[in-house]
């Protein structure tokens, strides 16, 4: 290409970018000596281009790389302390002989327990657990209060019909006056003078028999408020029956073992260190009564959220 | 490329590097950072740089990060908000250059780095373009225009043409 009043802009730019061979830059000095009009427009050119400025980085240090000897040194320097470290650690280790057998001892759990304790608040404390756990109780004690009264409606019905068959099957005399029927429980009366002959009195055996088996019938409807009423009055029959000339030995025997097991065992509820015992479980006194508390609260507010 | 000849290009190249990018985004720390990050990676990727071709990755790798922290900061800072003291530059610089240095602040920045590029590290048009990624005729074009734009604020603040050198 050659220099000329339509290409010289381009040679002036590629002169001063130092784009053009030694051939060139003498052919476009050559085109400004020959044309002076066109140095204006170099010398402005010129003046664009910026001119060398030092502008150091501070930080070369910490660009460069330790040398490889240096590095070597600072590895061997590591790997001499880490085994110092290592060593140390070892105459730390040897040193300590560890925790005394008591100490030890005072860490373990106590082992008086029977079986799992329940700490209801050693679980977490959010409503769904204390819920869980107070229906769990209150399946525990339901059945414990179902169990009992079958027991005690059984031992009922055991006193009652073991009187009963005696009386009227083995020609037991009973001490029933036969001018003095037997209306109610209470007017149950023992007579040990008044043997009556069994042939002639049968009648009156078999009256006293529906008697009495109506009687029983009756206590088997009673509250649980009256069940020791009922049991009295067994064990009334059963001394009826005990006073009689017959031989009931075996209902005697009976109804001894009734009465132990009928027996309560009075509960302080305000006892702070009671301690119940439900299946494998024991439960602490004063836990369970914060549980319930708990729940009792907890339906409470229940109760006054439905309301709000 | 060794280590030795890495330390080498923290010797020759820092400061160019440095220079190139403070004197784009004028900002000292971001220029040190991004200069620190570009040897970072040359030291990364010694294994396959070679030696001659150091100064051009480092530019590379410098010029790819500035215009990540342009596109980031999303500005160019105005040419008065210049990081360097401007005491500093007025002992350095004549007015000319002080004049000259603001007109190429108002260049965009492809048509800056050109600039800068060309006249600071003398890279050709190939160089430039293998850096900047564009083509040697891109470069071309796009220099030339700067230079005309250049020469065109000079003229108005200046009337009469003075050589910056």
């Amino acid at each position: 290409m050659q220099i000329n009043a339509s290409t010289y802009e381009t040679f002036f730019l590629l002169y001063i970018d130092n784009e053009l061979s030694a051939n060139e830059r003498l052919e476009v000095d050559a085109f400004i000596a020959e044309n002076p009009s066109y140095a204006l427009l170099m010398e402005e050119l010129k003046a664009t281009v910026i001119a060398q400025e030092a502008i150091p980085y501070a930080f070369k240090a910490q660009l460069k790389q330790l040398p490889a000897n240096e590095l070597m040194e600072m590895e061997e320097l590591e790997e001499t302390w880490n085994q110092s470290f290592k060593n140390d650690i070892a105459e730390d280790m040897q040193a300590i002989k560890g925790l005394s057998n008591d100490f030890k001892e005072s860490l373990k759990k106590n082992k008086a327990s029977k079986g799992v304790i329940i700490r209801p608040f050693g679980f977490n404390q959010n409503k769904f657990t204390y819920a869980a756990v107070a229906a769990l109780m209150m399946v525990f004690f339901g059945y414990q209060q179902l169990t009992k009264s079958t027991e005690l409606n059984t031992t009922i019905a055991t006193v009652a019909n073991a009187t009963k068959p005696k009386a009227s099957t083995n020609d037991i005399e009973i001490t029933a006056t036969a001018n003095q029927p037997v209306q109610s429980k209470t007017q149950v009366t023992k007579t040990s003078e008044a043997q009556i002959a069994i042939a002639p009195q049968k009648e009156m055996i078999v009256k006293e028999s529906i008697v009495l088996n109506e009687s029983t019938n009756a206590q088997m409807q009673l509250n649980s408020t009256n069940i020791v009423a009922d049991i009295q009055l067994s064990s009334d029959l059963n001394t009826a029956a005990t006073n009689t000339s017959a031989s009931i030995n075996t209902d005697t025997e009976i109804t001894t073992e009734e009465k132990a097991a009928i027996s309560y065992e009075v509960i302080d509820t305000e006892d702070p260190n009671r301690t119940i015992y439900i299946a494998n479980f024991e439960i602490d006194g004063n836990r369970l009564r914060g549980l319930k508390r708990k729940v009792n609260s907890l339906f409470k507010n229940n109760k006054s959220d439905r309301n709000k | 490329m060794t280590d030795k000849a890495y330390n080498e290009c923290v010797d020759n190249f820092a400061d160019g590097v440095y220079r190139f990018i403070v004197k784009n985004i004028r900002h000292t720390e971001d220029a040190q950072d991004i200069v620190q990050s570009a040897f970072e990676k040359l030291w990364l990727n010694r294994e396959q740089v070679i030696p001659e071709k150091a100064k051009s990755y480092l530019f590379t790798v410098a010029y790819h990060q500035m215009i990540d922290h342009i596109r980031k900061t999303n500005k160019m800072p105005l040419a008065d908000e210049t990081a360097i003291p401007h005491q500093q530059i007025a002992q350095q610089d004549s007015e000319l250059k002080q004049v000259l240095m603001r007109a190429v602040n108002e260049l965009n920045p492809t048509q800056k780095s050109l600039v800068l590029l060309k006249d600071y590290e003398g890279y050709s048009y190939q160089e430039i373009g293998e850096i900047m990624n564009l083509s040697e005729s891109q470069v071309k074009v796009y220099l030339h225009r700067a230079r005309l734009i250049l020469k065109n604020k000079l003229s108005a603040y200046a009337p009469t043409p003075i050589h910056a050198n």
